[in-house]
């Protein structure tokens, strides 16, 4: 039987175009979106927008305050600050992108896992959360982080790996209660196997709260690369990393603040970007809708 | 997996029934059930760190004798740390040793892990607890005056400033303080471990990120217990306002708020390592990173053990609160 397409689509919109009617008029996650547009375009853009290479080091431009030739200064070694952060920009994106994207991957493969079969497997993976949670975020990475080479690749899944639990839980909720619902009940009795059933009817229907948590997700693992990379453990020299620039210029705080503040401000903005328009989409998508509200 | 919790909430239940009346019965069974459940987090905590410690790429024995050793020192040293044995032997020696209090010596410095932890503990602590007072003090009464006149201007003022402190980096506000009242100022030294004076940037810090959050969820939880009933009764009774505002308003935003407070506990554990490599604080968190740039696997693996088990514990404990603060939440 072929299922009746039109008529859903004809009964006034679904869930996403309601969602994105709702959010057009929060004018707090309209702000968020900007401040993500205007990162991604600067970031994918990088060497447009770029006034300087980031990466030259011109030794008798060292520590220049902010001017018109350098709108934000210039470092100790004399490379341009804004083009250090525009290029940060991109790195910042990466790491938000990929690490939340491995601890949805493995978010929504053990929580729907938990959730649909329950039982023993079930309660493994829930205590073994459990545990997981038990560590303070941060200290936890670092642990990690000092088992291992310390690069932005390590990076990524290392934040992946630790940030997966809150996903889980919040999917395994989800299945939990999607898989009462009739639809699902009436696949099971016309001989549906598990797997489609899952990837077509279950996971589809679970996607609401697992977005918001991604789009926080993506805040909390810029602001812990940021404090990795700040405490030496995350990206390395030369890579402009937001996070190394605040901890190479904390030794210049005195003489050449600028070198600072701004990648500070950087890190600020994206991370209250994501967290508005997270927050924005959560009050959109179900204003009951019991959820995480903030980045760890 | 699942025998043991039916054990665990059946037999205490059973117990404990012929000792207590119902109510007192319902709440002691439900500290015995989450002190179960509480035991096994406990154990994979501490199986999970020995784990991350033993996968570590590269010979901690060849990184203690540098660049120059003989075979015969290597060896010897590996048979003094025991780490020719295979894997469960030296689990069950670490388990062992834990529960009596060793958690072995410091490659480095070769004192006793658990003395330099117990030296720094206390004083990562005072950080922390000092944090926690200008969270409280700084969340909540901004956000019961917020929630008082709300969308006026120190309302919508003091959310943006609350947004901004959420987003904002620990460690940059941390520089930005010691920019400003350290070395412009020079209100409070900018780094260092003493008197009261030393204790403020660092607790500032430390304390943004929670007493912005606090605020906001303070501010939201009182306008929500602003629309319930029992607000109206009381106002139509004829109360005086501030009798409304503390004992019908505000005692109903504690379940949250205290939440907040307990879950934000693991913040300053993890915000200890930046707050105090900035400030020279010489506690937990400094401890646990210069022990990491020295590889000193021991120290790494103490600390991290010890300041996860602080946390856990006191989830547990705001867990059992709860039960305190309000006699409604049902145990089962």
């Amino acid at each position: 039987m072929k299922p009746m397409n039109n008529i859903t689509e004809k009964s006034g919109g679904g869930l996403w175009q309601e969602t994105w009617k709702r959010l057009k008029r929060d004018r707090a996650a309209m702000f968020g979106l900007v401040i993500i547009g205007i990162l991604i375009t600067v970031g994918v853009l990088a060497p447009l927008f770029a006034p300087y290479n980031p990466f030259k080091v011109t030794l008798e431009k060292r520590l220049l305050g902010p001017s018109l030739e350098h709108w934000l200064g210039t470092d100790h070694f004399g490379r341009d600050i804004l083009s250090r952060i525009i290029y940060g920009a991109r790195i910042s994106l990466e790491v938000g992108i990929i690490a939340s994207s491995i601890s949805l991957l493995l978010g929504m493969l053990f929580g729907t896992v938990a959730g649909y079969y329950g039982g023993w497997i079930d309660n493994v993976i829930m205590r073994f959360t459990d545990i997981m949670f038990g560590f303070p975020a941060l200290l936890f990475l670092i642990g990690i982080m000092a088992a291992f080479e310390p690069n932005l690749t390590t990076v990524f899944f290392a934040i992946g790996f630790v940030s997966w639990p809150r996903m889980a839980r919040i999917m395994r909720g989800q299945v939990l209660s999607v898989k009462e619902n009739d639809y699902v009940m009436a696949n099971v009795a016309l001989g549906q196997k598990d797997g489609p059933l899952i990837l077509r009817h279950i996971i589809p229907n679970c996607l609401a709260p697992v977005i918001v948590a991604f789009t926080m997700g993506i805040a909390s693992a810029i602001m812990a690369e940021a404090s990795l990379s700040f405490l030496g453990l995350g990206a390395q020299p030369p890579t402009p990393s937001w996070g190394s620039m605040v901890n190479f210029g904390k030794d210049y705080l005195r003489s050449a603040p600028w070198l600072t503040m701004f990648p500070g401000i950087a890190i600020g903005l994206t991370v209250l970007g994501f967290n508005l328009f997270g927050d924005g989409l959560r009050d959109a998508l179900d204003p009951t809708m019991e959820l995480p509200t903030r980045a760890e | 997996m699942i025998l043991p919790v039916a054990f665990s909430v059946l037999v205490p239940k059973f117990i404990l029934s012929f000792f207590f009346p119902k109510p007192i019965e319902q709440m002691l069974t439900y500290i015995v059930k989450r002190t179960l459940l509480f035991i096994p987090v406990v154990w994979g905590v501490i199986t999970l760190t020995f784990i991350l410690m033993f996968v570590v790429p590269g010979d901690p024995v060849l990184s203690m004798v540098g660049e120059r050793y003989d075979e015969a020192t290597v060896e010897q040293l590996r048979e003094d740390l025991h780490l020719d044995e295979p894997m469960y032997m030296q689990y069950g020696r670490f388990f062992w040793n834990l529960m009596h209090g060793d958690l072995g010596h410091s490659y480095i410095t070769n004192r006793p892990v658990l003395d330099t932890i117990l030296d720094k503990f206390p004083k990562t602590m005072l950080l922390a607890g000092a944090a926690m007072v200008v969270s409280i003090i700084l969340g909540l009464s901004v956000g019961i005056v917020s929630s008082l006149k709300p969308y006026s201007w120190f309302d919508k003022g003091s959310m943006v400033i609350a947004l901004g402190g959420i987003s904002a980096p620990v460690f940059w506000v941390g520089l930005m303080l010691v920019l400003i009242f350290g070395i412009q100022l020079r209100w409070f030294p900018s780094s260092g471990y003493g008197g009261l004076a030393f204790l403020v940037l660092p607790a500032i810090t430390l304390g943004t990120r929670s007493s912005a959050f606090l605020a906001r969820v303070t501010r939201a939880t009182m306008l929500e217990v602003k629309s319930k009933d029992f607000m109206r009764t009381a106002k139509a009774k004829g109360l005086p306002k501030w009798v409304i505002i503390v004992k019908h308003q505000f005692v109903n935003t504690l379940i949250p708020v205290i939440t907040i407070i307990g879950v934000d506990f693991g913040s300053y554990l993890s915000g200890a390592v930046l707050t105090e490599s900035i400030f020279g604080w010489p506690g937990i968190g400094r401890l646990a990173l210069d022990s990491i740039l020295k590889r000193d696997f021991p120290m790494i693996q103490g600390t991290v053990l010890v300041t996860a088990l602080v946390f856990i514990t006191v989830n547990f404990l705001v867990d059992l609160l709860y039960g305190v603060i309000d006699p409604r939440i049902k145990y089962e």
